[in-house]
């Protein structure tokens, strides 16, 4: 399963029982269940009546006993009596005098709640789940206020059920008898009153705390959760500029939560004066829809440019005609209702061009987004009219709920797309792996080949080296041998002889395979302990008056052998022709003078007949073959060598070069 | 009684092991004609080598490494362990470097060319037993090279070479011969031959557990 699919499962799972849990909860506040209603008692009726000439402030105490008051009440006012009423009880709101200002005298309503007597000696506690108006609210026992709103009239905490201490049963004072509530609203708002119930904490606890979870806390927990995510949104959305979907998503969250506000304002006096509060929630719902609208766009992928701008355009003109500046418009509130209305046919307009676009794109996201759109439009009138006492006033406001819905679609949009934005990180980046690993593979296998190819060369090099050396040594000594004996020429010391010449150009090739390290002199001793046994046998001291050199980098096995071949065949030039008894071997560092490069020199002096070849030895001969090999050897080396006599006798000169110059190696 | 005259010279007990015929023939013919040698083992192959060896004991063992059957450095890890006393020379054509070091490291204490004649192979037999070991400067030249490369501290002093020891092995590599290096170094020839034997004994030091393995699994050793 893909892990957008997995993702989009799960919400599913985890949405399913959210729902069950809401519907529960919303069941029991709405209908009174008498599984828990235990030893409270729910009262459905009251007495009700108008109170004419009353200001705004409720009294901190009514001067008289209940009964008094009503009493009192009836004498002065006649015919506004108490009449009863059954709760939930609503005045109606009249539309026309909705002008008349929060400043012009209230309309005070005073319900009258009988205490049923019987109770145990504890506590009792008067729970309303709502109340609704434009004014104040104040609650008195037995003629004593207990609660008042004391926050903004017209914002005040309409949505948050009331729970009201009345007084202990025991310590011998007298039980509470009867609960006044005194209603003063504006002028044609109306108001409305919804059923109340008496009894200890124990048994309506349960049931308030359930009411004030569904209608306040669950929205502002909800709030307080988009605004987080929201903002971490926000900060996605400001590192990635070129996705604009995480800025709208800030957006949508920021809107529902001041969408919100209102639902779960409580006693306090707000931080803003009301009308600024009214504005900012009532085109909240205006800017969100934009704002799900622009974020539509993102999601099917449709270009709608007319009526995003007309969509942009009436929002931006209701925000600001709407503006509770006075000089703007006088008579803000009386075009409140008729933004309502502009509003739901814009939440149309956007739920079914967003569905047609859906639906064209085969989006599923946008389809679920608008579907779920569209419940504003039966919601929105199921909260005006509640908001305006045509239904029972207990029922629940359902914008928040829609709000907290349409919240969860956009995270898990937002959510899809970003588990599908780092697995397309992940698919890239595994497939940008396993590119450098075939082409590392690639190298390792090219680089490879050039060793072997490298190896082979170097074998070849070898192997032609050791021909080269064999034909020229071994294989030519072998076959003077051979003719020799052949025609019977050869005795046995003579073949003995080649044959000895044979081993030991052996030894001396194979002396050259091993590692000199570049080093000279160890080469030079090589060559002196396997000629020794031969020039002690013709009866020739060798002295040796070497001194350390410097090491010659270039010395490998091939120039080690040319340095070798050369040496032998001096020695044994000596051997053959000089009559010589004493040979000297000594070497030399000779430093670089002038256009002299610094070099080595090896000499080998004997006592015999100096041998000073010329210009015109005979290369047919075998003496001169051999001179003209110590040449080209000298020569493939980047040295020089030089026949001289000294006083002494015959004297034989190597020069090599420190440092070779491939070039001329090259061209040699 | 009679009492055995005196011998100018003490009587060598030499070994052979030797499978080419004609190289065999030629060293069992120059020790006849020598009297103060005596062969007392001859073998064709490191079987026959390894079961005759305890039969006698040897003062000069003469080994060729390439055996039809194994390796002659097998006879002389086995030799070492028998006979520790016997002198053991390893044969070669060329006396490259490799041969002659893992005989050294085997327990061999020298190495003789084959090239050479009757009489220097006496002399070369004689000398050996007289406590002379030839070394070549090729051979120097790597266990200097080798005694470069093992961190002193971390080693044996039983495998470290003394600096005296070096000396020689650095004129040696340079192609000084024994009488040279002596006389550069201020001491005897006898004192050069001891270092060179000091020397190789320390190179065995490194292969004597796995002689000591070689050993046991011969059957030589006791468990």
């Amino acid at each position: 399963m893909p892990p957008t699919n997995k993702a989009c499962w799960l919400i599913r799972v985890a949405a399913l029982p959210l729902l069950l849990l809401l519907s529960v909860a919303l069941a029991a506040c709405g209908t009174p269940g008498q599984d828990l209603q235990g030893d409270a008692v729910h009262l459905t009726q009251a007495d009700f009546r108008l109170q004419s000439g009353a200001g705004w402030e409720p009294p901190p105490e009514l001067p008289l006993s209940g009964l008094r008051v009503q009493q009192t009440a009836a004498d002065a006012e006649g015919t506004e009596a108490w009449t009863p009423v059954s709760l939930p009880h609503a005045r109606p709101r009249s539309l026309a005098a909705g002008n008349a200002s929060l400043q012009a005298a209230p309309e005070v309503a005073w319900y009258r709640l009988a205490v049923p007597p019987g109770f145990a000696q504890q506590a009792l506690f008067l729970y309303l789940p709502r109340w609704q108006t434009i004014g104040i609210v104040a609650v008195y026992v037995d003629g004593r206020m207990m609660y008042r709103t004391r926050g903004s009239r017209v914002w005040n905490s309409f949505n948050r059920p009331l729970w009201v201490p009345l007084g202990s049963v025991d310590g011998g004072a007298a039980p509470p008898r009867s609960v006044w509530i005194r209603m003063a609203s504006q002028q044609g708002v109306g108001g409305a009153l919804s059923t109340a119930w008496v009894g200890p904490e124990q048994s309506l606890l349960l049931r308030y705390n359930l009411r004030r979870f569904v209608q306040t806390d669950l929205v502002s927990h909800a709030s307080a959760a988009f605004l987080a995510i929201g903002l971490f949104a926000l900060a996605v959305g400001l590192a990635r500029r070129r996705e604009p979907i995480y800025l709208l998503f800030f957006a949508v969250a920021a809107t529902c939560v001041l969408r919100s506000l209102h639902y779960v304002v409580d006693d306090r006096p707000l931080p803003v004066p009301d009308d600024w509060f009214g504005w900012l929630t009532v085109n909240a719902l205006g800017w969100s829809m934009a704002v799900t609208f622009a974020f539509a766009l993102r999601v099917h992928g449709k270009r709608m440019p007319r009526l995003a701008l007309a969509i942009a355009t009436l929002v931006g003109l209701c925000s600001v005609l709407t503006l509770p500046v006075p000089q703007l418009l006088p008579n803000v509130s009386a075009i409140l209702p008729a933004v309502y209305i502009l509003i739901a046919l814009l939440t149309a307009v956007v739920a079914v061009s967003g569905l047609w676009a859906s639906w064209q794109a085969r989006s599923r996201e946008g389809m679920v987004l608008f579907a779920w759109i569209s419940l504003n439009i039966p919601a929105g009138v199921h909260d005006l009219l509640l908001q305006n006492y045509r239904i029972d006033i207990e029922q629940v406001y359902l914008a928040p709920y829609l709000s907290i819905g349409l919240f969860a679609i956009f995270l898990a949009i937002v959510y899809r797309r970003y588990v599908g934005a780092v697995h397309a990180v992940e698919v890239v980046n595994a497939g940008l792996a396993s590119q450098l690993a075939a082409r590392e593979r690639e190298l390792t296998a090219s680089h490879e080949q050039l060793r072997t190819l490298e190896r082979e060369q170097t074998l070849a090099a070898e192997r032609q080296r050791m021909m080269q050396d064999m034909h020229d040594g071994i294989g030519s000594s072998l076959m003077s041998a051979l003719r020799m004996v052949e025609r019977g020429q050869a005795s046995t010391a003579d073949t003995a002889l080649v044959l000895k010449d044979c081993i030991d150009d052996l030894k001396l090739a194979i002396d050259s395979l091993s590692p000199a390290d570049a080093d000279l002199l160890a080469l030079l001793a090589a060559l002196r302990f396997r000629l020794a046994p031969r020039l002690k046998a013709a009866g020739i001291t060798l002295t040796w008056s070497v001194q350390d050199l410097p090491p010659l980098p270039w010395l490998d096995p091939q120039a080690a052998l040319h340095v070798l071949r050369i040496l032998q065949e001096v020695l044994t030039n000596i051997l053959k022709h000089s009559e010589a008894t004493v040979i000297d071997v000594a070497t030399q560092a000779l430093l670089g003078e002038g256009a002299q490069p610094a070099c080595v020199v090896v000499r080998i002096r004997d006592n015999g007949r100096a041998f000073v070849p010329t210009m015109h030895t005979p290369p047919a001969t075998q003496t001169g073959q051999g001179l003209a090999n110590v040449r080209h050897r000298a020569q493939a080396l980047g040295g020089h060598c030089k026949w001289a006599g000294w006083e002494g006798g015959g004297e034989f000169r190597l020069g090599l070069p420190l440092v070779r110059d491939d070039k001329q190696i090259a061209i040699v | 009684m009679p009492t055995p005259a005196p011998s100018p010279l003490p009587t060598l007990r030499i070994g052979v092991v030797e499978d080419d015929a004609s190289s065999r023939d030629a060293l069992v013919a120059m020790i006849g004609t020598q009297p103060d040698l005596a062969l007392v083992l001859l073998a064709n192959d490191c079987a026959e080598a390894l079961a005759r060896l305890p039969q006698a004991p040897l003062d000069v063992l003469l080994v060729d490494l390439g055996l039809p059957d194994g390796s002659g450095l097998d006879v002389i890890r086995a030799a070492r362990m028998q006979w520790p006393d016997c002198s053991i020379l390893v044969s070669t054509i060329f006396g490259d470097e490799d041969h002659v070091l893992r005989s050294i490291e085997a327990g061999a204490m020298g190495y003789l060319l084959k090239d050479v004649d009757a009489a220097e192979l006496a002399e070369e037999i004689r000398s050996l037993h007289a406590g002379g070991s030839p070394i070549s400067p090729m051979v120097a030249r790597k266990i200097l090279a080798r005694a470069a490369a093992i961190l002193a501290p971390a080693s044996e002093p039983s495998t470290v070479l003394s600096a005296r020891e070096q000396e020689v092995l650095r004129y040696v590599s340079k192609g000084f011969n024994t009488e040279e290096t002596a006389r550069s170094m201020g001491v005897s020839r006898t004192t050069v031959s001891t270092f060179v034997r000091r020397i190789y004994a320390k190179l065995q030091v490194n292969t004597r557990a796995e002689a000591i393995h070689a050993a046991y699994k011969q059957g030589l050793l006791a468990d």
